[in-house]
């Protein structure tokens, strides 16, 4: 049943009050299955609220949640089944070893014993704590309890996996490792939906995101579709950029072209691009200027996230 | 699940020094009786077991089941919900497919048996010091055996209804420390200050141990001073069971209705 949802989550107007303050406004997320779902905003956004309501722990003031299809909370108990949930401050029973909490983990799932038994030992291999296995949680450094949460998030196999700021507490090499781990989960299939406030991980680990700003979503979709593509705006480089940008100027059809960190920005008006594209080549071959990188002006992510951003806070 | 939690609970129970304190605790009337108990001159298994219910009721009147015995099992009890929700890991819990109403069971249960712990033990050293005793051998442990489970069983039902209590205020205060101290402030109220007002007769049947002198009537009929409590067994545990069922169901609708931000 769960295999052919197009939406794993989905949202619809979902609110949260605490007293008179709004922290979650009109939140409309789709999470499509299988991709990895970057839910990107500053901090205080409203990401990890989000996230408690979308794993039961806090009541929307309104709006509704679906998950696999099925509404939650009313249905938790069905959708747990398939859930993996790493909190964004690792919590754990500190007076277990990382074994005993991720069998307890592993049977709470649904897991047999003995499969429980075999799962903790290769998800404790997997995230790099294989060693401690027999040691206390509460005598781990914060960042092995993030592994050890990311370990006790994939027991059971789930079908998604939500992730609070699950890289907060690693060092810059768990950072690099995680965010390989994720990049091959979803490989697997995985939905993954990983909240966070560092653009440069979403964009290495994500290929969706959820921009949320002051408990609104802003904009949600692809990377590759948000961060747009300005048509009529070039990145170009050459062997002689003073030879190309000289053609350049004197063309009515290109609106603007100047040079930035040895690389040509071209501005062309949409009308001629036909024209552009067949004078350009011609002359830099006549002039045996050679083309080393012709491509569109793509904006980065964080680009569009200031944009995007500035344009939330101004609505307020 | 529900099993896969009990059990976890229960070992952590077990592990806890808390528990091993508190059964050292309940152990001290065994070792008073074993420097104090009366001078033999039968030795039968029927005078066994009237020896063994009078001590056990007058033990457990006045200790086991009094301001200590209530004090330990709302320590127990309070912890039990209240930690989960103190420590965030109730939030893990939530996102097991385990249902609200198993978490509250399972964690009933698992207090339960750690009061049958910290009790039963204590009784059956008791029962084997006194079969020992009165040389009655296998025979003496038998007679008395029904009367062990009896004790054991009304302990159960008078401080199950209190760890119950203590539990649906676990879940509205949130932190086993406050859960604890406000379960035995209104327990101390309701059972030494209100019945000081003049409104109440017979203000001492307000107390959990006289309660427990009721009920005892009941099973323990050879020892004849119980006739001094005034009242129906029967309507006793029917008010304490009550008491256990609508706490249960109480703070499983306070965990519905609760909100984990923490």
């Amino acid at each position: 049943m769960v295999s052919s949802m197009v939406h794993v989550i989905k949202t619809k107007d979902l609110t949260k009050f605490f007293g008179k303050r709004n922290i979650v406004y009109h939140l409309n997320l789709n999470v499509p299955k299988g991709v990895v779902y970057g839910f990107l905003g500053p901090n205080g956004a409203g990401k990890t609220t989000t996230i408690k309501m979308l794993t039961a722990a806090l009541r929307p003031t309104y709006g509704e949640i679906k998950i696999f299809e099925m509404e939650m909370p009313r249905e938790r108990v069905e959708i747990m089944k398939s859930v993996g949930y790493m909190p964004e401050v690792p919590i754990a029973y500190e007076d277990m070893t990382i074994f005993e909490f991720l069998t307890y983990m592993g049977r709470l799932s649904g897991l047999g014993k003995e499969e429980t038994r075999e799962q903790a030992k290769e998800l404790m291999k997997y995230v790099g704590v294989g060693r401690l296995a027999l040691n206390k949680i509460k005598e781990l450094s914060s960042g092995q309890k993030q592994r050890v949460a990311f370990a006790s998030a994939l027991i059971g196999n789930p079908e998604l996996l939500i992730l609070d700021e699950p890289t907060a507490n690693l060092d810059p090499l768990g950072r690099i490792e995680f965010i390989g781990k994720i990049i091959s989960l979803a490989k697997e299939g995985k939905t993954i939906f990983v909240s966070s406030h560092i653009v440069s991980e979403v964009e290495k680990m994500c290929n969706y995101v959820g921009l949320i700003n002051q408990g609104r979503l802003i904009a949600q979709g692809r990377i590759s579709e948000l961060t747009r593509i300005e048509e009529n705006e070039y990145d170009v480089a050459t062997s002689d950029n003073v030879g190309a940008l000289k053609f350049l100027r004197e063309k009515p059809y290109v609106r603007e072209s100047w040079e930035e960190d040895g690389m040509l920005r071209v501005q062309v008006d949409p009308r001629f691009l036909d024209e552009f594209f067949l004078q350009f080549p011609k002359y830099l071959s006549s002039q045996g200027i050679r083309l080393k990188l012709f491509r569109p002006h793509t904006s980065p992510l964080e680009r569009i996230l200031m944009e995007k951003f500035n344009i939330g806070e101004e609505s307020d | 699940m529900i099993s896969v939690l009990y059990l976890n609970e229960v070992y952590r129970l077990l592990k806890s020094r808390r528990l091993k304190v508190m059964l050292a605790l309940m152990l001290l009337p065994v070792i008073v009786y074993f420097f104090t108990h009366e001078e033999i001159t039968e030795y039968s298994a029927k005078a066994l077991e009237i020896s063994f219910q009078i001590n056990v009721s007058q033990f457990l009147i006045n200790f086991w089941a009094s301001v200590i015995g209530q004090l330990v099992v709302i320590i127990i009890m309070s912890d039990l919900l209240a930690s989960e929700i103190d420590r965030g890991t109730i939030r893990i819990l939530l996102t097991k497919p385990i249902k609200k109403s198993e978490i509250v069971i399972g964690k009933f249960f698992s207090g339960v048996t750690a009061m049958v712990i910290i009790f039963g033990i204590p009784y059956l050293i008791m029962q084997i010091y006194m079969v020992l005793l009165y040389k009655s051998g296998f025979e003496g442990f038998r007679a008395t055996f029904d009367d062990l489970l009896f004790a054991t069983g009304i302990t159960i039902l008078v401080l199950g209804s209190l760890g119950a209590f203590s539990m649906l205020l676990s879940v509205i205060l949130s932190r086993p420390l406050y859960a604890s101290l406000a379960s035995f402030g209104l327990v101390f109220a309701a059972q030494f200050i209100l019945p000081q007002l003049p409104f109440f007769d017979d203000p001492e049947r307000f107390n959990l141990s006289y309660q427990i002198g009721v009920l005892l009537k009941k099973g323990f009929t050879l020892h004849t001073g119980l006739d001094s409590y005034k009242g129906d067994p029967n309507m006793s545990a029917l008010f304490f069971l009550s008491v256990i069922l609508m706490s249960l169901v109480l703070t499983l609708l306070a965990l519905y209705r609760k909100e984990y931000e923490g």
